[in-house]
């Protein structure tokens, strides 16, 4: 289960492995496995926030897995964002399969709706954007599972009785850590949450300037997270593409969030 | 025979007819009971499925019970018997018979292990003539001699090198028998249930090989007193102790020590056994230089503990239990401990010569517990399965020809499936899931039956019954597995029920004396289901009940053999083709969240499967080099309506070609050289078929459930045993072992990631677990 950002089945066998890797004489061998080539399919990435724009909905598709990593874009297709007030807006493609808006604001507590036709194809999305939640304190802590880390910490207050979702982005120096960071109420409605960020590949010395954001997410976005995040378990016995919340076998996710964020420098 | 109806009760009344006229056909000359028990004449344990046969009437014999007791009715005469056990002494003995009589034989083992002797029996050919098929014995003597991972002596893994046993992968505890799932396997340690039978997140058997007197394996055919589950039932018996001497005997070796402690409770009469085991990888861990290394906790311990009294000629009391657990952590920031703990409490009785009674009191349970003690997240989750339950067994001897067993079994199972709890200025809640409460019942009868010298006819039914106790909540979901409703039952209440009538059929038909054909049917049904999604199984895996939705899953099974000898029993051949039907299979939802989920069902799929394969068998069983060869064919496949568009697709286990070889040469008296090797197709298993980018990662299309394979997979072991020195008042010796000695990568996982060299590309990476392991250890007994 899952109480916090960091994942703990990562974290429990990253304190492990060393004890397991001792019994073990595990080596690794790149493979050459014939792989089947499925149809390319349209990956749609959109998301709306409480933030001013503008916002981005990047179209692109699946190629196969021994092809290098050049995913084609999607051009010339027809997007459109509008929410259940009557606010609606074409988007314009400003590089080939990005799709940006210009006066389009999002507002927490309204439904939005994602109309994509491309190539021939129409794919629709709803997603509702929940309320922003504010980040009460962020810090730099030593990691309790290994003191020679640094991790950083942040809390914020669950509102009780409600179902909430969450997604965090972790920037340091700027640059965003490509973990997913997401969670649910389930196991602490109500309750002062902590978020703890660690990422290998960036590590923090002092002078580093972090930056958290927090999203509130609805549901259907925290189940697609949660799907892709199963995808880098290799142990899955039948590991499956997330369950996207876009229509007509689109792969990718709609997002309308309300975020909030902080920021402190590594001392 | 695969239609889904229960036979007509027509034919059950058919059947119990001939049962009866079965008796009473031959009740009419004046018989004699002759009874007793075959002992080992060194420690005085109960030799279980030694034969006792009779000179003047050939084909004329019994085997011992369970409990090392037999009974057989001859007519008035005078005869020469014959006991006889794999790797004893025959012992004769010469009774005038014109009254009931009790005879008990204490027979001696040989010196040399499994040499050939002069036996002017028939007995040897054991396997042909019985009736039963698909059932394996293990030899402890043999357990003792195959190498395997680190030395440590593992009943499970030794099973895997069987014909139709797979294992299912290193660092997986799990084994599948004819293309059945691993929680299909009914594993019974003294009657009870072990639920999780794995140490070390699956490298180690729960079993100590040291407490272990017999091991025998059913993959089809499975006598009527067994049920419960579908593929297979593995039923091990611990050791009584010896009731001659005390004796203490023990192991040093790289995982684990272990210490055996035997003796006579009252000379004769009673005895008892005790038995340790504790690994120590976590005293090496703390003499690491690595903080993180010093701070981690990985161990296992485990009890075994018997004890048994003769009350008098009639009555018999044994009480046996187990005691496991592992235990895995890291500073005080992380725990987690799971185990199993069984009980065991047994009353034999005699009601005469020819009935024999066991009442059993069985309890049994598995769970774990995690805690984490991190930031401000500190809680604790339990969870558990405990099970009561009561069996009464009968077996009664009219005659001969036939062995009837009847007897009754219920059990009460509780699961605990997960409850959390923490402290106020946790930021987690505390949580508890509801409890399930379920009733398991069975009645059961079979008649072994000699219908002419060549023909055995075995045939029972059992009848299954299974009520899905309150209280609790039950979901209603709809073809999304969404809940649309909701129903609340109280305490006590039956919710469902669920009747099975699982009848169970075995005919052989002996040619001759060195060859024989059989044929079995049998269903199966199996009430409680592990829900592991991942290919390697966790301790955390959650054992659930039959409900409203989840249907008890049912197989029926239909096998044919044919049994043959050679060169004077010396060689062993079988080979059992068979065919599965399995209804009410489980899979997942694709994403499915299985963990602390209360409404888990919404998450699995039922479906069908069918299984189907032929296997081959060659032994030799005397002499200074014995072993045998395994071979199977097969297929398993499962079929969904949601998965891969309602087409059958193979099962995580279906192996196509599956081989195992085994060597063990007798050198001399003091060296038995052993080698085993193994090669089998990889597990079917889902492979990416594309791969696109989001959220500014790489991540793998998936198109199908199961279309690839993993490589195959092989692998030799090699191991010696020294005997130091052998004497009557001790002995001590060393055992060598390299596994995988010519350093097979073995795929344990494949990733499929961005290179490493070539950030614009991805590749498929294979991590194998081990490659060569040397190993030793060191064992006494004195």
């Amino acid at each position: 289960m899952k109480a916090t950002f960091y994942n703990l089945n990562h974290t429990v066998f990253r304190a492990l492995l060393p004890a397991v890797l001792l019994f073990s004489t595990a080596c690794e061998k790149v493979l050459d496995i014939d792989l089947k080539d499925a149809d390319p399919k349209t990956v749609i990435e959109a998301n709306v926030s409480d933030q001013p724009g503008p916002y981005k909905v990047l179209i692109s598709r699946s190629v196969s897995f021994d092809d290098p990593n050049i995913f084609p874009a999607v051009s010339n297709a027809q997007v459109t964002l509008s929410d259940n007030v009557g606010n609606s807006e074409t988007l314009t493609e400003t590089e080939p399969g990005v799709y940006v808006s210009k006066n389009f604001q999002g507002v927490p507590g309204r439904n939005y709706f994602l109309k994509v036709v491309a190539n021939g194809q129409e794919y629709n999305a709803v997603s509702t954007m929940p309320p922003a939640v504010p980040i009460k304190d962020i810090a730099i802590e030593k990691f309790e599972f290994d003191q020679d880390d640094t991790v950083v910490t942040i809390h914020f207050q669950d509102q009780a009785g409600v179902k909430n979702y969450y997604r965090a982005f972790y920037f340091v120096n700027g640059k965003m850590s490509d973990g997913l960071y997401f969670l649910d109420d389930k196991f602490s409605d109500g309750k002062l949450i902590d978020g703890t960020f660690i990422d290998d590949d960036l590590p923090l010395k002092s002078g580093d300037s972090v930056r958290i954001v927090v999203q509130a997410i609805d549901e259907n976005v925290l189940n697609y997270l949660r799907g892709e995040q199963m995808l880098s378990n290799s142990q899955s016995a039948s590991p499956a593409n997330p369950t996207s919340n876009i229509s007509n076998g689109s792969l990718g996710y709609f997002s309308a969030h309300a975020e909030t964020s902080a920021s402190i420098v590594v001392p | 025979m695969l239609k889904n109806k229960p036979l007509k009760s027509g034919k059950w009344l058919f059947l119990l007819f001939f049962l009866v006229s079965s008796f009473t056909a031959n009740a009419q000359n004046a018989k004699f009971t002759i009874s007793g028990y075959i002992r080992d004449a060194r420690t005085g344990e109960e030799l279980i499925g030694a034969a006792v046969s009779v000179k003047e009437m050939p084909n004329t014999g019994a085997m011992t019970n369970s409990y090392g007791f037999y009974s057989l009715s001859i007519p008035e005469g005078k005869y020469t018997l014959v006991a006889q056990y794999i790797g004893y002494q025959a012992t004769t003995k010469s009774v005038t018979l014109n009254q009931n009589l009790k005879l008990d034989f204490g027979i001696s083992g040989q010196e040399r292990q499994l040499q050939e002797v002069e036996i002017t029996s028939t007995r040897k050919n054991e396997n042909v003539v019985k009736t039963q098929m698909g059932v394996e014995k293990l030899d402890m003597r043999e357990i003792n001699n195959i190498p395997v991972l680190m030395g440590e002596k593992d009943v499970i893994k030794t099973l895997q090198l069987l014909p139709g046993v797979k294992s299912a992968g290193e660092g997986n505890g799990g084994f599948y028998v004819r293309g059945g799932s691993a929680d299909q396997n009914l594993i019974l340690l003294d009657e009870a249930t072990v639920y999780n039978a794995s140490h070390l997140l699956g490298f180690f058997s729960v079993f100590n090989s040291d407490a272990i007197k017999n091991v025998t394996i059913y993959k089809g055919g499975m006598p009527a007193e067994y049920g419960g589950r579908l593929s297979s039932v593995l039923d091990i018996k611990m050791n009584d102790g010896n009731n001659q001497k005390f004796g203490v005997s023990g192991g040093i070796g790289l995982i684990s020590s272990r210490l055996n402690i035997e003796g006579p409770l009252v000379k004769d009469k009673g005895s008892f056994t005790l038995s340790a085991r504790r690994s120590y990888a976590d005293i090496f861990l703390k003499l690491s230089p690595d903080s993180s290394l010093r701070d981690s906790r990985l161990y296992f311990y485990d009890f075994n503990a018997k004890a048994n009294y003769r009350i008098n000629d009639n009555n018999r009391i044994f009480l046996s239990g187990y005691f496991g657990k592992d235990l895995l952590g890291f500073k005080s920031l992380f725990g987690f401990d799971w185990g199993n703990g069984t009980g065991t409490l047994r009353w034999n009785h005699l009601f005469n010569d020819q009935l024999f009674s066991n009442t059993s009191l069985i309890y049994s349970n598995y769970n774990y517990n995690i805690d984490v003690n991190a930031g401000n997240s500190q809680f604790n989750i339990i969870s558990r399965i405990q099970d009561w339950n009561l069996k009464q067994d009968f077996e009664y001897y009219p005659n001969s020809r036939s062995t009837v067993k009847f007897g009754l079994n219920s059990i009460h199972h509780k699961i605990v499936p997960g409850a959390i709890s923490a402290g106020e200025s946790s930021s987690v809640n505390s949580r508890k899931l509801p409890n399930r409460y379920s009733f398991e019942n069975a009645l059961y009868v079979s008649h072994d039956y000699k219908l002419t010298e060549n023909l055995n006819l075995a045939y029972g039914l059992r009848l299954s019954a299974f009520s899905v106790l309150g209280p609790g909540t039950f979901y209603t979901n709809n073809t999304e597995g969404e809940p649309i409703d909701t129903t609340i039952y109280s305490s006590g209440k039956f919710i469902k029920t669920y009747v099975n009538p699982e009848p169970r059929l075995a005919l052989s038909y002996i040619l001759d004396e060195k060859q024989s054909v059989k044929a079995s049917y049998g269903r199966n049904a199996q009430y409680l289901h592990l829900l592991s999604n991942s290919t390697s199984g966790s301790p955390t895996d959650l054992w659930i009940p039959s409900g409203t939705y989840v249907k008890p899953e049912i197989a029926d099974q239909v096998s044919l053999g044919y049994f043959r000898n050679f060169l004077d029993n010396n060689y062993e051949f079988s080979t059992e083709i068979y065919y599965k039907a399995l209804q009410n299979q489980i899979d997942y939802r694709n994403g499915a969240q299985l963990e602390f989920n209360e409404n888990v069902e919404g998450e699995l799929l039922l479906g069908k499967g069918r299984a189907y394969g032929v296997e081959f068998f060659l032994k030799k069983k005397y002499g200074k080099f014995n072993g045998w060869v395994g071979y199977t064919l097969s297929r398993s496949e499962r079929k969904f309506d949601q998965i891969n568009s309602g087409s059958y697709y193979p099962a995580k286990q279906d192996r196509t070609h599956d081989v195992s070889v085994v060597g063990i040469y007798n050198l001399s008296e003091k060296w038995t050289l052993s080698s085993t090797f193994v090669y089998y197709t990889g597990n079917a298993i889902t492979f990416p078929s594309g791969k696109y980018r989001v959220n500014g990662r790489i991540e793998n299309l998936y198109t199908e459930r199961n279309g690839y394979r993993m490589p195959a997979y092989h692998r030799m072991d090699i191991g010696a045993t020294w005997i130091r020195k052998k004497t009557e008042k001790f002995e001590s010796s060393w055992t060598f072992s390299i596994y995988n000695v010519y350093g097979r990568e073995n795929a344990y996982i494949i990733n499929f990631e961005p290179s490493e060299t070539d950030p614009s590309r991805t590749e498929a990476v294979q991590v194998a677990l081990f490659k060569m392991v040397p190993s030793f250890s060191y064992n006494f007994k004195f």
